[in-house]
């Protein structure tokens, strides 16, 4: 049985890069029922800067 | 709009060697070197939020993020000539980065602002909505990280560096990359919990 640890650190590989599909299936099954993770997915992915991405370009 | 202030010395080439939005950055990077103005242009254009991304993140002011990537720019013009390609670009670029902020914060014209995660407010779910406030939210929870974490999380996300790349740059194992990028999210994603409860 996968526990939070595990399941974030798959979720966060998989923001990277793939990951095997069993073991992000398995992660994201865990997470559907763990507040813990849940706060882990939302900061991670709900909003436009969740990528971190997002950045004003110099002015000059 | 980045606007980098340097012209080539050899000048502009008798035949621009390529059409420079086609290219993979790799081709830009041999284009450039054999001195293809345009090529180096898109390369600052293609680079210039990664870098500028990584300096504010450094200093924590914008003044300070434009002329460290002012800076970088006028290195990578000066040295692109002795990137051999063993690393990816965006790996070099990363380094080159790097040691400009770092420097220029050892010659103490520049100093970074400390971010204490403490003085973070907790973004509303209000925030949520507002593109700006959050980008602001997030840098500043960004900033708060211990900076192995922060640089780990730049390298991957703002430079787009495989973890593999990012063990080269940081000449640590692979492992404590992806660990240094989880620790930085989950930091990162409790500091970013909504106050008013979930988005």
């Amino acid at each position: 049985m996968m526990d939070c640890l595990q399941a974030q650190t798959i979720l966060s590989e998989a923001i990277d890069g793939a990951v095997d599909s069993d073991a992000l299936s398995e992660a994201r099954a865990h997470c559907e029922g763990c507040p813990e993770c849940a706060t882990f997915i939302r900061g991670s992915t709900c909003c436009p800067a969740q990528r971190y991405q997002e950045h004003r370009p110099p002015r000059r | 709009m980045l606007h980098v202030n340097l012209r080539l010395s050899g000048g502009v080439l008798e035949e621009q060697a390529v059409i420079s939005g086609a290219l993979s950055v790799q081709e830009l990077v041999i284009a450039a070197q054999a001195g293809d103005e345009r090529a180096f242009e898109t390369l600052v254009r293609t680079h210039a939020d990664a870098v500028y991304g990584h300096a504010l993140r450094f200093f924590g002011d914008a003044a300070s993020a434009e002329d460290a990537t002012q800076e970088v720019f006028v290195k990578m013009f000066r040295s692109l000539a002795s990137f051999d390609g063993r690393s990816a670009f965006s790996t070099w670029l990363f380094r080159v980065t790097r040691n400009v902020c770092l420097d220029m914060a050892r010659a103490g014209a520049r100093r970074p602002i400390p971010t204490d995660p403490v003085d973070l407010v907790p973004p509303s779910v209000r925030d949520f909505a507002d593109d700006v406030v959050l980008s602001r939210t997030v840098e500043t929870a960004i900033r708060s990280l211990p900076p192995e974490e922060r640089d780990a999380l730049g390298a991957v996300t703002l430079f787009g560096m495989s973890y593999e790349q990012a063990s080269t740059a940081f000449d640590v194992p692979v492992g404590t990359v992806k660990s240094r990028v989880f620790r930085a999210r989950r930091t990162l994603a409790h500091l970013l919990e909504p106050a008013e409860g979930g988005a």
